[in-house]
């Protein structure tokens, strides 16, 4: 099925049709899931107004470690059955990736401001995000930092597959280490449960961010195809010219 | 006169070799020695050296410690194998590129661990170490040194030939081996607070055999694909 | 003999070499000439196993030679400009480490006569840094001796001759010799043909690729 997708106009043609479809799904669950966020769903006894980040927050989080595993997918395809699409579509979703991460980084940081005065706190998933953001920031620096673009691309799919392997153990320690240090549990972020009100604009959002980065995505690679083509038509007209005076 | 050597001892002179370039006086099992003592003298004046603070931290000056003084030195001789064409000789051995990996490591992990396990009396004194900790101390930095030999000798795969390499390797490795520092410490914090380091101890001995198995096979990807550039 | 059959072989987005087809006779010195950038030294890494095939297969008689690499490369040696020595080490050590890696037993006494045959034995105590560039190529090149103790079928070599004085290309010419007495086969790239004393045939990509 992939195969059939790599092809260049076949994906151009395909990605024309849904890519209204996509806006449109997302901004309808953007607008609805902000007015369920921000206006229909219960203050928090004790965070009042300032939980509503959560809406953008735990999206964010949720949606950043969905895309690196999308990532590191995409880099095995592109490693294992070499299908060139799957290189554009893994360069293309790790800075969403890493804009994501960075989001629920601010995010958090906004939210934990009003809760524990201070703009910052190391605690689990706030420390395993910044781990996140910096394994999205190597595979986009490492697949930077070569001459020829292929070598980059190989090296950093490498590097996306082995910090799949590592996450999770990473996720793991830090929930260890916070748990070694701090053996009084503070106010989760989260709430002690989640109120059904909660849940729609919730799962609202998430699909919303889900939709707006496929949107990007496919955007992006649109973009990579181009530049690819104008490469490709680049270096015919160089090849021509050698012919002619060579 | 064709004699052939086994797989064993050809692993065995690749490892004798690492020593032979980086270990062959006493010159360099002091640099080694002298180069932790004063990371941990940097440290100590950064913090104050009170001895409750210490006590709190010493673990955590060793494992940094111990990681500053494997992976730069691990980066530098791969990329100096890899410049002088060693590397490109080594597809004619008879043995895989994997072993021949899975030997540089255990041979840096050698190299480091050996000159700081000699010199494991001077630093229980400078940090003041718990005697009682001493034997979970000396297997964890066995089991935790080797992971980072290992992990180490991925991320010097990963940067072979790319521009500003030596910045890039720290922020491809250290977040692959905050799971090691985690463990590490964590022995020595339970020891400490009088509870049962095994379960750290555990994770660490896993984590290393997870990476005593996949290493040498990515590496040696990343490094047939360097030597056909 | 070699056979390359529709050889195809890309460097990045270059394609070098493209349904390539060439025949290497054995017992003879091949000399691989062309233009720099022709494909001189991609020719050679890719027969020696370095980089892949894109499309192709090269075969020794009737064995394709990538089948089983382990075995292919045991059977030949490759040396270019790189050397392939550690700097930190002594010319001796380099060899003795080189044959262990190649999982040869020789003795001190073998290692000695190879360094011997390239009038290295004086030098055999130098640290390769201390080297001249002359000297590092004979310190590399008196690894071809040891083909005469281990089967070796094929030399690969890359412009082995650049560095050397006249009375070293004589000694390396004698190993040549020597060499294809015993049914060895030498494939070769350089640019000067004049210093060679021994007949060879031309392989000239500039006309062979086109």
């Amino acid at each position: 099925m992939f195969d059939w997708l790599a092809n260049p106009n076949r994906f151009n043609r395909i990605t024309e049709k849904i890519q209204p479809c996509i806006l449109f799904i997302t901004i309808i669950t953007l607008i609805s899931g902000l007015y369920f966020g921000l206006f229909d769903s219960p203050k928090d006894y004790q965070q009042g107004d300032a939980v509503r980040i959560m809406y953008v927050h735990v999206p964010s989080a949720w949606l950043a470690s969905f895309l690196y595993f999308s990532l590191a997918i995409s880099c095995v395809f592109y490693l294992v059955w070499k299908h060139p699409l799957a290189d554009l579509v893994s360069s293309s979703i790790a800075p969403i990736g890493a804009l994501f991460s960075a989001l629920t980084l601010v995010t958090g940081s906004l939210w934990g401001k009003p809760m524990w005065g201070t703009w910052w706190v190391w605690d689990a998933r706030l420390t395993s995000m910044l781990v996140l953001f910096f394994f999205y920031l190597g595979y986009i620096l490492l697949s930077n930092a070569f001459e020829r673009k292929i070598d980059g691309s190989k090296t950093a799919s490498v590097l996306a597959i082995v910090g799949l392997i590592n996450l999770p153990i990473v996720k793991f320690s830090v929930d260890w280490w916070h748990t070694l240090h701090q053996p009084a549990s503070i106010i989760k972020i989260g709430g002690p449960s989640i109120d059904d009100k909660m849940l729609l604009p919730l799962i609202l959002m998430i699909f919303a961010l889900s939709f707006f980065s496929l949107y990007l995505i496919v955007l992006n690679v649109k973009t990579k195809l181009i530049e690819k083509k104008c490469e490709a038509l680049l270096l015919k007209s160089n090849l021509e010219e050698i012919s002619k005076t060579g | 006169m064709s004699l052939q050597s086994s797989f064993i001892q050809i692993f065995i002179s690749h490892i004798k070799r690492e020593f032979l370039i980086n270990f062959r006086s006493l010159v360099d099992v002091i640099s080694i020695i002298s180069f932790m003592i004063l990371i941990v003298t940097l440290f100590v004046l950064g913090i104050g050296p009170f001895e409750e603070k210490l006590a709190l931290i010493s673990n955590a000056i060793f494992w940094i410690g111990l990681i500053l003084a494997i992976i730069p030195s691990l980066e530098k001789t791969l990329q100096r194998d890899y410049d002088n064409g060693w590397l490109d000789q080594t597809i004619t051995s008879p043995t895989p590129m994997e072993l021949i990996l899975l030997s540089k490591s255990l041979a840096y992990w050698l190299i480091v661990i050996i000159p700081l396990l000699i010199s494991l009396p001077l630093f229980i004194v400078l940090l003041n170490i718990n005697l009682k900790l001493i034997p979970w101390l000396l297997i964890s930095i066995l089991v935790g040194g080797l992971s980072i030999s290992l992990i180490g000798i991925i991320g010097s795969a990963l940067t072979l030939g790319a521009k500003r390499g030596n910045i890039l390797l720290p922020i491809l490795i250290i977040p692959l081996i905050i799971p090691i520092l985690i463990f590490g410490v964590g022995i020595s914090e339970a020891v400490r607070i009088n509870e049962s380091p095994l379960g750290n101890l555990f994770l660490l001995i896993g984590f290393t055999l997870i990476y005593l198995v996949i290493s040498p096979f990515i590496s040696a990807f990343l490094i047939r694909i360097a030597i056909s550039r | 003999m070699l056979y390359l059959q529709d050889v195809t072989i890309n460097r990045g987005s270059k394609i070098v070499f493209y349904n390539w087809n060439a025949k290497i006779e054995n017992s003879k010195v091949t000399i691989i000439s062309g233009k720099n950038g022709v494909g001189k030294s991609t020719l050679l890494r890719a027969i020696a196993g370095m980089i892949p095939l894109e499309k192709g297969i090269v075969k020794n008689y009737n064995n394709e030679i990538f089948k089983d690499r382990i075995k292919w490369g045991q059977n030949l040696i490759y040396i270019d400009s790189k050397n392939g020595l550690s700097k930190d080490l002594t010319v001796f050590e380099n060899l003795k480490t080189w044959s262990e890696m190649r999982g040869w037993k020789t003795s001190d006494d073998d290692l000695q006569k190879a360094l011997d045959n390239l009038e290295m034995l004086n030098h055999k105590n130098l640290y390769v840094s201390q080297c001249s560039e002359g000297l590092k190529k004979r310190a590399a090149l008196s690894r071809l001796y040891l083909s005469f103790l281990f089967d070796v079928e094929f030399w690969l070599l890359d412009e082995p001759t650049n560095e050397l004085d006249k009375k070293s290309i004589i000694l390396f010419n004698k190993l040549v010799q020597r060499f294809l007495e015993n049914k060895g086969t030498v494939l070769l790239a350089c640019h000067e043909l004049k210093l060679f004393d021994f007949s060879y045939e031309l392989l000239n990509l500039d006309l062979l690729k086109k």
